[in-house]
């Protein structure tokens, strides 16, 4: 009795979060290149089964998230933004730390060095790209041309298993342990931008399933709570 | 706890600047030389919960704006005949001064204005149009009028002188620093470009807007969905806490 009724509060604050990351869907169904989040749980009695009970009392549930990593639809925008068309990231430097992302835009910094739109150093295969010009290309292998004459290829690189992989915020990824790189054939467009793949649909319905769970929820614990009352009640009468 | 209270309401604040600079684009769009402000979004960073699970997942926290940006794209050139318009086809700035500070403009609709000795080009605003040497440049009542071709030269009808306007491209316009009336200070990090930029300056013709109604249009649809949607998830968020509240009868 006492483990149902934990089972369900911890469902209900596993449902929580669940609401959380369907709304942060949704704040960024504006954002380019965002790609949308589930929480998947796994559930008390497959733990139950494998663990040891007393040692896992505060997991009952596991939580983890997957996120959704096909490709949102390219829109045309200006040239000095682009996007991947297929799987695959650029690399970029940002303080220090190397991450990964869909791409971004075009910019140049004050030290004349190729950056995207958080002034991250976009990098190629020899590191840097110093690009002090204003007519920069990129073909679509990742040849970057600038005014026309070949400077460097960016590291378009692709990942093994995408569950090693993890966000970091401004649209950028950074790898878990164990991650592997692979080649890649995806494309880069020039002038585009991705949108992002979130699908307002899918996340309003996933929205009202976990409000009427949330209900069910409570609804059991009532009853839960009645049976106990019952309980203690009826063994005092006697 | 309740991310998801935060999470909607910032993203409503985020589409409440979006409607901000929609506004502004679309109420200057009969504005000659106006450049477009765009705003971008990013996700905010992720925070890592260890507890619930074996490895930890990561959970967004929102979504943030990311940076307005003016787009320097060309706005349409329109024939005025008006020998004092001047308006840059592709790329180009033209310097200003008042006598203190240096600005830069795309160009507009200049007259001569009294200063001390003599008549002097000058925008409405009281900024004197720069030679290529930084100085005033005068036109007295012998130079008559006078023709500029397309690299800034000045021929006066009735006199031999001759000037240069001073012109500027930057190779990251965007980092200019906004005065408005299509008037620019040079910011951090702006870079001229010190190749032949693509220079035609045009007399007689004015540049308009480069602000596309339809595009606003389309933008301020979306966030307005953005902005309902986000609401909706405050208020089912408020149901399941109300849901909450109520466990114990």
């Amino acid at each position: 009795m006492e483990i149902g009724l934990q089972q369900l509060g911890k469902s209900l604050l596993s449902l929580n979060t669940q609401f959380s990351v369907i709304s942060n869907n949704i704040a960024n169904s504006v954002t380019d290149r965002y790609k949308g989040d589930t929480l998947t749980v796994r559930s008390f009695s497959d733990y139950f089964i494998q663990e040891d009970h007393e040692s896992n009392k505060e997991k009952l549930f596991d939580l983890s998230i997957n996120t959704d990593f096909t490709q949102g639809e390219l829109y045309e925008s200006d040239a000095s933004s682009f996007a991947l068309d297929g799987n695959g990231f650029i690399t970029v430097r940002y303080q220090d730390n190397t991450y990964y992302s869909r791409g971004g835009a075009l910019n140049v910094d004050n030290e004349g060095y190729l950056v995207d739109q958080h002034g991250a150093y976009i990098l190629g295969s020899g590191g840097m790209i110093f690009a002090d010009t204003k007519d920069i290309s990129i073909s679509s292998d990742g040849n970057v041309l600038l005014d026309g004459i070949y400077a460097d290829t960016l590291q378009v690189v692709d990942f093994e298993d995408y569950s090693r992989v993890s966000k970091t915020g401004m649209d950028y990824y950074s790898l878990k342990e164990g991650a592997v790189i692979i080649d890649t054939d995806a494309k880069i467009k020039q002038g585009y931008s991705e949108k992002s793949n979130v699908s307002m649909t899918n996340e309003y319905l996933r929205m009202m399933d976990i409000s009427n769970k949330f209900e069910t929820n409570q609804v059991v614990i009532q009853i839960l709570d009645e049976m106990n009352g019952k309980t203690i009640n009826t063994i005092a009468a006697f | 706890m309740n991310n998801a209270y935060y999470i909607a309401a910032n993203s409503m604040l985020c589409q409440e600047k979006m409607f901000d600079v929609i506004s502004g684009n679309v109420s200057n769009i009969n504005t000659n030389g106006y450049k477009k402000t765009s705003v971008s979004f990013s996700d905010l960073m992720y925070s890592l919960r260890e507890k619930e699970s074996e490895e930890g997942y990561a959970i967004g926290n929102g979504i943030t704006v990311n940076e307005y940006r003016k787009d320097f794209s060309y706005g349409d050139l329109k024939v005025t005949g008006n020998m004092f318009d001047l308006a840059f086809e592709k790329d180009g700035f033209l310097s200003l001064s008042d006598g203190t500070e240096q600005v830069f403009t795309r160009g507009g609709t200049f007259q001569l204005s009294k200063y001390e000795d003599g008549f002097y080009l000058a925008n409405s605003e009281g900024y004197f149009l720069l030679d290529e040497y930084g100085d005033k440049i005068q036109v007295s009542d012998e130079d008559g009028a006078f023709v500029i071709d397309i690299n800034g030269n000045i021929a006066f009808k009735n006199s031999d002188r001759k000037a240069k306007l001073a012109i500027n491209s930057f190779g990251n316009p965007e980092n200019l620093e906004v005065l408005g009336n299509n008037l620019y200070k040079a910011g951090n990090g702006l870079k001229e470009n010190t190749q032949d930029a693509d220079i035609i300056l045009r007399q007689g013709s004015i540049e308009q807007s480069n602000v596309n109604i339809s595009v606003e249009m389309t933008d301020l649809i979306q966030a307005q969905r953005l902005y309902q949607m986000n609401s909706k998830v405050l208020q089912v968020m408020d149901e399941i806490s109300g849901i909450a509240n109520r466990l114990r009868k």
